[in-house]
């Protein structure tokens, strides 16, 4: 089947999934005890009823929930997300500016987590029941049951404050000057305006917090990598490829890891929208701009219209990662094709 | 004695775990240049784990002592680097389930190229691509243009058995073990991929171990036969004598549970009982339990391999057995 085709297909379905994100959130919201209005208006408007009326017409407030809702879903797949209630920017255009610096650090959190969870992985399959396997496993561990949020203070407060070694919370340094964004990631518009002082400044404020948060990422894939390369370590082909008289280290990856991924990729399309969702805190921690402190702070402000566009986007991602996910299959694996 | 190929000699072989016991034991043979011999025996009889000693491809726990000359080169105990710059291009081995035995992710022609390249540096990719492809001719895929990038699971069995053959004789190897090669295939199937891997080795020189628990397999592949039981080896035979003068009484039933042409209706005769464990060995014969033929010497003294003829055998009653009645008709 035609690979274009089935992504196209496969698309078409995200509309009808956001439509249940979107209707999910909007009940919730409804539930919620929480009265918009305490966040629009200060407490002295509150007692005047004129601006409470100006303020609920201006805001839909004053319309009945079903007629919100339509209105909002109509105003959502025209890619209107509304207006925050409290930056008084649109929503959307918040997420847009805010999308780059939690990109950038959840793929630098998912590149150091699968990565070193893969050799960590294949390490202790190699060396199995040894010391390595089980300080792999302790590693894993922490990794897993370690809280972001005691975790990154921990990181914080050894390698920033007694080693000095990295930056502190921050994605850049304040006092240098600021990068022209291209493409919002801050260590690629670096390289890309050839400003290496800007580059390093990037790099170094980002290896702490996409450490912490690809650490739990970490944990699972090295688990998962063990026990999948100790099953292909014994089957047939492995035996073949020593016949053949391939050396160890063709025969660990260039045979078993291939097949010893495959159930890994499943595990890793799952991770990168965990770390989104693990990003609310890492953020918060690390003073990060992007879109989990975001969700912290309009959710402190009961900013109704950017929660809801932060529940959509996410919505949206585990969408996008899932057919992501089958995609890679078919790209690693011949016997899986497309339907 | 430049036409001896292999020369086993007293080759035990011990299991991590399981303290003295041996699962092979004192196994000596020898296979000539071109020649084909046949190892047969039940399944657990050490017929596998004795070849696969021999190429260096069982795990850590195994413990292998005695000899085994490659063209005068020792292997038990040489160092892996001998050892894999010798497997896959001298020595080579064929695999008994061709659908385990190929990497799922891998085309056809990356695996039979990667054996060329291996023990090749100086091939270039396109050319171990001409001759993965002229393997495929040889062993008689059809179109071996369409089927060189295409992956495992895309042959059947019989198709990848005769891919698993064009990897064994990518090297032109001296020496191919093949261990039970057809047994996972359809009978139809079994005789194509038999008369391929004859006409191959007749055509190369090369000499073949054929690993088998089938007679048929042997009656029509065979110069000479080893067969092994409970770890040991209690026959050694030209083929016709296995057949006309089989001298042990292990060899004899095996002879026997052989489904007859002539006497359809009646019920396969099977050997009683079952064969011992490394770890359950018998004093004595191993075999005595099992043998109708057995005395107190078989209970109390292991049999030595002794002449009888032109074949040797481990068995105490060796001379006064009562003669063979040929009741089979080979294949």
């Amino acid at each position: 089947m035609n690979a274009y085709r089935y992504v196209l297909r496969r698309l078409a379905g995200l509309p009808f999934l956001l439509l249940g994100v979107v209707t999910v959130a909007f009940l919730l919201s409804q539930l919620s005890p929480a009265e918009p209005l305490a966040s629009i208006l200060s407490e002295r408007q509150l007692s005047n009823p004129e601006a409470v009326a100006a303020a609920k017409a201006r805001w839909g407030l004053d319309r009945s929930p079903v007629e919100q809702y339509l209105y909002y879903v109509k105003n959502v797949f025209e890619g209107d997300l509304g207006i925050s209630f409290r930056t008084k920017q649109p929503v959307i255009e918040d997420l847009a500016a805010r999308l780059p610096a939690t990109m950038e650090l959840v793929l630098a959190a998912l590149f150091l987590g699968v990565g070193s969870g893969i050799v960590l992985g294949v390490v202790a399959a190699r060396f199995r029941d040894t010391v390595v396997d089980q300080l792999v496993r302790l590693i894993a561990l922490f990794g897993s049951s370690l809280p972001v949020f005691w975790s990154g203070l921990a990181a914080l407060s050894i390698f920033s404050v007694q080693l000095g070694l990295l930056p502190g919370p921050g994605r850049m340094n304040p006092r240098a000057a600021a990068l022209d964004p291209i493409t919002g990631f801050n260590t690629i518009d670096a390289i890309l305006r050839g400003n290496m002082a800007s580059f390093s400044d990037a790099v170094t404020h980002l290896i702490l917090p996409a450490a912490v948060l690809g650490w739990a990422t970490t944990g699972v894939i090295s688990r998962l990598v063990r026990a999948s390369m100790l099953d292909v370590l014994g089957q047939d082909y492995i035996l073949m490829a020593k016949a053949k008289g391939s050396s160890g280290l063709r025969i660990l990856f260039h045979h078993a890891l291939r097949n010893a991924l495959l159930p890994a990729i499943t595990v890793i399309g799952y991770s990168f929208a965990y770390l989104l969702t693990g990003a609310v805190l890492t953020e918060t921690i690390f003073s990060w701009p992007g879109v989990g402190s975001y969700a912290v702070e309009s959710a402190r402000a009961l900013d109704y219209p950017a929660i809801m566009g932060v529940t959509m986007l996410g919505g949206a991602v585990f969408v996008l990662t899932n057919l992501a996910t089958d995609l890679a299959y078919v790209l690693v694996d011949p016997r899986i094709k497309l339907q | 004695m430049s036409d001896i190929l292999l020369d086993v000699r007293g080759l035990d072989i011990a299991f991590f775990g399981m303290a003295g016991q041996r699962s092979v034991r004192d196994v000596s043979l020898t296979i000539a240049r071109g020649e084909t011999v046949s190892i047969v025996g039940e399944s657990g009889s050490g017929k596998s784990v004795s070849m696969r000693a021999i190429m260096g491809l069982l795990p850590d726990s195994a413990y292998v002592s005695g000899s085994a000359k490659f063209l005068g080169q020792e292997l038990i105990g040489a160092s892996t680097a001998t050892l894999r710059s010798l497997t896959g291009s001298r020595i080579a081995m064929i695999f008994q389930d061709p659908l385990t035995a190929l990497n799922p992710l891998l085309s056809i022609g990356d695996q039979i190229s990667e054996a060329i390249r291996i023990h090749n540096r100086d091939v270039s990719r396109r050319e171990a691509r001409e001759r993965a492809l002229q393997l495929l001719r040889d062993v008689a895929i059809p179109f071996p243009e369409k089927r060189l990038d295409q992956y495992p699971h895309e042959f059947s069995g019989g198709m990848r058995q005769r891919v698993v053959i064009a990897i064994a004789i990518a090297n032109k190897p001296d020496l191919i073990i093949a261990d039970e090669p057809t047994t996972a295939l359809d009978v139809t199937v079994q005789a194509e991929v038999l008369d391929l891997l004859r006409r191959l080795c007749r055509q190369n020189g090369t000499g073949l171990a054929l690993i088998t628990h089938d007679l048929g397999v042997v009656a029509g592949m065979a110069e000479r036969v080893y067969v092994m039981y409970a770890g040991s080896i209690v026959e050694a035979a030209l083929v016709d004598d296995i057949f006309e003068r089989p001298a042990h009484p292990y060899t004899r039933g095996l002879l026997r549970s052989l489904p007859k042409m002539k006497d359809q209706a009646k019920r396969l005769e099977d050997i009683g009982g079952t064969p011992p464990t490394a770890a359950s060995l018998p004093t004595g014969c191993a075999f005595h339990p099992r043998c109708s033929f057995a005395t107190d010497v078989c209970r109390k003294e292991t049999p030595r391999l002794n002449s009888y003829g032109r074949s040797i055998a481990a068995c105490h009653l060796g001379g006064s057995l009562p003669a063979f009645e040929k009741e089979i008709e080979t294949a």
